[in-house]
């Protein structure tokens, strides 16, 4: 029998709300949009940040810290990196070596994670999941049901296809879907309204959209650069509809 | 200390899986510490007992045993023990203590040093067994 699975929830009484930022496909910009999320929440609520990308972590290079092994104090503490912004992830273990892991290890780090990590009473805990419909999105549906989603798509006739199936697991399973976002909006020249038809498809709310900025990856570890950006401010119209939520 | 995180879940876990038997009928609890975490024993049987207290189950039903850590690699089908693992530092050792998942980040297989490998025992805590009285106390 695995202890550990018996205190998941009460791991994460003391959390208001748990946003995980998902999408099928690769490359849409989970990493960044629930990064940054994180810290424009953070300006007036307190609020974790999870990194679930266990095999391509990059969380604490956009913030711009250089990870290191966290203090014990009755389970392991997530470091405030920022006033009101505490980090946990699996690159504080591993820095920035890689971490290959096979299906039965990545839920036993996740579940490891969710179970010996104190978080502080937080209004948000947001979470960075990897691409993909494997380990990490089945055992976060399995382990926290009141998880809400936020699908990210981008505006591409190939992303459309892949996060519409990731929506079928996410319905198929009964789980809370806050709505799509569209992040690099604009990127191919035009305005297509892909992502509002597959929200409409799906009977889910289309939340907004983020347009493509050129030189965005260079503000990537500045943390005030980002968030003085076009990009934090159209995101912030999604942050402030994610907060006025109530599913 | 996390040891104490783990002595809770523990704790939670027997009172789930009483099955509408009253607390005091647990006769005794088998847990598993893999050798790969590296739990202070010590730690760890003082948070249970400060964790008890208070309650119906006594801490003398936990046994502990720790539990050999054997690996197989992916690539060659090697095996090995954690005690033919080549030496590894205290941060290295820290790191896989807090998170067993990061011995893939830093053993690898003594043949032919795949990082590509099933951990077959021995990773963290388990419980083996819960056994109850017939008759509650």
């Amino acid at each position: 029998m695995d202890p550990r699975l018996s205190v998941l929830e009460k791991r994460l009484s003391g959390v208001r709300r748990i946003i995980a930022f998902a999408s099928a496909k690769g490359g849409v910009g989970k990493s960044i949009c629930s990064t940054v999320s994180a810290l424009l929440l953070s300006r007036d609520h307190r609020v974790g940040l999870l990194d679930l990308d266990l095999q391509g972590a990059s969380d604490h290079l956009i913030l711009g810290k250089n990870p290191s092994l966290p203090e014990e104090d009755g389970g392991i503490i997530p470091p405030a990196l920022f006033p009101n912004l505490s980090f946990m992830g699996v690159s504080l273990f591993s820095g920035n070596e890689p971490v290959p892991l096979r299906g039965q290890d990545t839920t036993n780090a996740i579940v490891e994670l969710l179970s010996v990590t104190i978080w502080k009473k937080l209004d948000f805990l947001v979470i960075d999941m990897p691409p993909g419909i494997g380990e990490e999105v089945l055992d976060l549906i399995r382990f926290i049901e009141r998880l809400e989603y936020i699908v990210i798509n981008t505006p591409s006739p190939l992303s459309e296809s892949v996060v519409d199936r990731l929506i079928k697991i996410l319905k198929l399973s009964d789980a809370r879907i806050l709505g799509i976002m569209e992040n690099m909006a604009g990127m191919d020249g035009s305005e297509r309204n892909g992502s509002k038809m597959l929200a409409e498809r799906n009977g889910i709310d289309f939340i907004g959209k983020v347009h493509f900025i050129p030189g965005l990856d260079g503000m990537v570890g500045n943390v005030d650069t980002l968030l003085e950006s076009a990009f934090a401010n159209e995101l912030k119209i999604i942050t402030e509809r994610i907060k006025a939520a109530d599913l | 200390m996390h040891e104490l995180a783990l002595a809770d879940a523990v704790i939670d876990a027997v009172e789930k899986n009483l099955g509408g038997r009253d607390p005091s009928s647990v006769k005794r609890v088998l847990v598993m510490l893999g050798e790969l975490q590296n739990i202070d024993l010590e730690i760890f049987e003082h948070g249970l007992k400060t964790l008890l207290e208070g309650k119906a189950i006594d801490y003398r039903v936990f046994s502990i045993e720790i539990e050999e850590a054997a690996f197989l690699c992916n690539n060659c089908g090697e095996s090995w023990k954690l005690s033919e693992q080549s030496e590894i530092d205290e941060e290295e050792r820290e790191a896989i203590h807090f998170l067993p998942e990061m011995a893939h980040v830093y053993m690898s297989c003594p043949n032919c040093g795949s990082r590509d490998f099933t951990l077959e025992s021995g990773r963290g805590v388990s419980i083996a067994e819960i056994e109850f009285d017939m008759i509650p106390k």
